[in-house]
């Protein structure tokens, strides 16, 4: 219970506005949306903290690395100008299809590896992206954040280090 | 993590419901009903042949008032009624707190400015989008099909601007109020570096295209497509690499189109252009054109008799001086037809951030930054031919 109400009283305390702006809102200004995989990871550590269920353990963070940290490989290069060619151009709506196939197979994987999280992500991240939740039009947005990839590499490089000593 | 019977069924069930959730997410992105398929047609005004020479007449108007001191990256649309809103940023320096964007209204019939106001201001984009703004930049007007203004305008949230986002207003009322203030999501790092500087084009199924430019790393021009209420359906990469910034689109026809582009961090010195032949779909490779470039923004746009004209910077090492040149075969030659008169001589000299239009009424207007002071309007009465 006490726990319950110390994750609150954080929320609370993002909400509240100073000079016109939430405390989030800075938060929010400086560090951009989070992806919809990476609020689903942060919903679970919460449920998890509070005493509930936990849904992420270190398989399913793997699993999830395998995932997202080839996606960013692929992505943020090509996205910040190396080439021609945009894949992050592929995330908008009017191009959305092949992405949207692309994840049918990443999904079926994950859930045959045994991740919750995966088919979960991917299927709250599509429901969210028709939506329209965050400020981003672009489907790679609602999949993953710099701050995941950033989360997932040194999860990965950390269990590799422990695994070797 | 579930270790007992329940645990286990708890996963499965688990497992279950993602995978339905995950049937209907696909369903529902599938049949979205936003377009998918962006129609690949300018929307261009039909030109009259040009006809005789004549010779250039210029007024020269001060858009901007003393205060604040800085100010820089006018722009401005031609409204419903013929008059003239002009945007622009400025503040007690570029990239201060207090940078505002301005605007200001001319009237052709008593060929007057009327006095700057704030069009809006770093508090109001932070409250609008809920996040914090540490300051504004460049503005970029446009007029849709439907009549409504747009004031797009660069923000910055952390660091210089390489963390740019651009965000939009849209009014209804030639530019007597605005809507609330919306971002833009062009990049996936963040949303950091993105910036707009040439004016938006448009396309004959109502949608807007916006050239955007990227300052994070790379340096390079991209279009974006934007629906009627402002999202963004797609962009497309107009160059790519480290050396090109601010594009400036003239479409030609439905499916051909020039951009000229700012040189930037590479090699050349001169103002570089890319073109498309099949409505923007796919650009040529980057190449030089003939004009100089300082590593300084351009205008240009095609007037109603089909004639390509550019303001640029005629040196590779300063903004010294602003020029106008015409070119008749799509920006592989110019001819230089006009050079512009400052409204006071003396140091520093800077002419810069050009930004070209033509109303109606067949006056060519240029607006520049005068040694980022002051916002300057030249009046072009466009004779029947460019000399």
């Amino acid at each position: 219970m006490k726990r319950v109400l110390l994750l609150a009283a954080v929320l609370a305390l993002l909400a509240l506005p100073v000079g016109g702006i939430s405390l989030a809102g800075y938060v929010r200004g400086v560090a951009s949306d989070l992806s919809i995989t990476s609020l689903v990871l942060l919903v679970s550590l919460a449920v998890a903290f509070a005493g509930g269920p936990r849904l992420q353990d270190r398989r399913e963070t793997r699993t999830l690395a395998a995932f997202v940290l080839p996606g960013a490989l692929f992505l943020y290069p090509m996205a910040l100008g190396l080439t021609a060619f945009d894949p992050y151009a592929l995330g908008y709506p009017g191009r959305v299809q092949g992405l949207v196939f692309g994840l049918a197979p990443v999904a079926l994987l994950g859930s045959l590896r045994g991740s919750l999280l995966v088919p979960l992500s991917v299927g709250l991240a599509l429901a969210a992206f028709r939506l329209q939740i965050l400020d981003s039009r672009n489907l790679w947005d609602y999949l993953f954040d710099p701050w995941l990839v950033l989360y997932l590499a040194g999860f990965t490089i950390f269990a590799r280090s422990s695994k070797s000593r | 993590m579930g270790v007992g019977p329940h645990g286990i069924d708890g996963r499965r069930a688990g497992t279950l419901v993602s995978l339905a959730l995950l049937a209907a997410a696909f369903v529902a992105v599938l049949s979205d009903d936003r377009p998918s398929s962006l129609d690949p047609a300018f929307r261009v005004s039909p030109s009259s042949p040009a006809a005789p020479v004549g010779d250039l007449e210029a007024e020269t108007f001060l858009v901007s008032s003393e205060s604040p001191p800085s100010v820089h990256a006018p722009t401005a649309v031609e409204l419903g009624d013929g008059r003239i809103r002009a945007f622009w940023y400025g503040g007690s320096r570029e990239g201060a707190k207090d940078v505002t964007i301005y605007t200001a209204v001319f009237d052709p019939s008593s060929s007057n400015w009327g006095t700057q106001e704030i069009a809006t201001t770093r508090a109001e984009t932070a409250r609008d989008l809920g996040r914090y703004v540490k300051k504004l930049g460049n503005p970029v007007a446009a007029r849709d099909a439907r009549g409504r203004l747009w004031l797009f305008y660069v923000s910055v949230s952390i660091g210089g601007w390489s963390g740019s986002a651009v965000n939009f207003r849209i009014s209804e009322d030639e530019g007597a109020t605005w809507g609330r203030a919306r971002r833009i999501v062009a990049s996936p790092l963040l949303n950091l570096g993105t910036l707009v500087r040439g004016p938006a084009v448009l396309f004959e199924d109502g949608t807007l295209g916006l050239p955007v430019y990227h300052e994070l790393l790379g340096k390079f021009g991209e279009l974006l497509r934007l629906s009627e209420e402002g999202e963004v359906l797609g962009k497309i990469r107009l160059s790519h690499g480290r050396s090109s910034l601010q594009p400036v689109l003239v479409p030609r026809s439905r499916s051909e189109a020039v951009a000229f582009l700012r040189s930037s961090g590479g090699s050349s010195r001169r103002v570089l252009s890319v073109a498309t032949e099949d409505g923007g779909r796919s650009w040529s490779a980057l190449a030089p054109t003939e004009l100089p470039n300082p590593d300084a923004g351009v205008a240009a746009l095609r007037t109603s008799r089909g004639e390509l004209v550019i303001a640029f910077n005629d040196s590779e090492v300063d903004r010294g001086n602003l020029k106008l040149a015409r070119s008749d075969d799509d920006g592989r030659s110019f001819v230089v037809f006009q050079t512009v008169s400052p409204p006071g001589e003396g140091e520093p000299r800077e002419l810069a951030y050009p930004w070209l239009l033509e109303s109606s009424d067949r006056a060519l207007h240029l607006l520049y930054s005068w040694n980022r002071s002051r916002i300057v309007h030249v009046r072009y009465r466009l004779p029947e031919r460019l000399p």
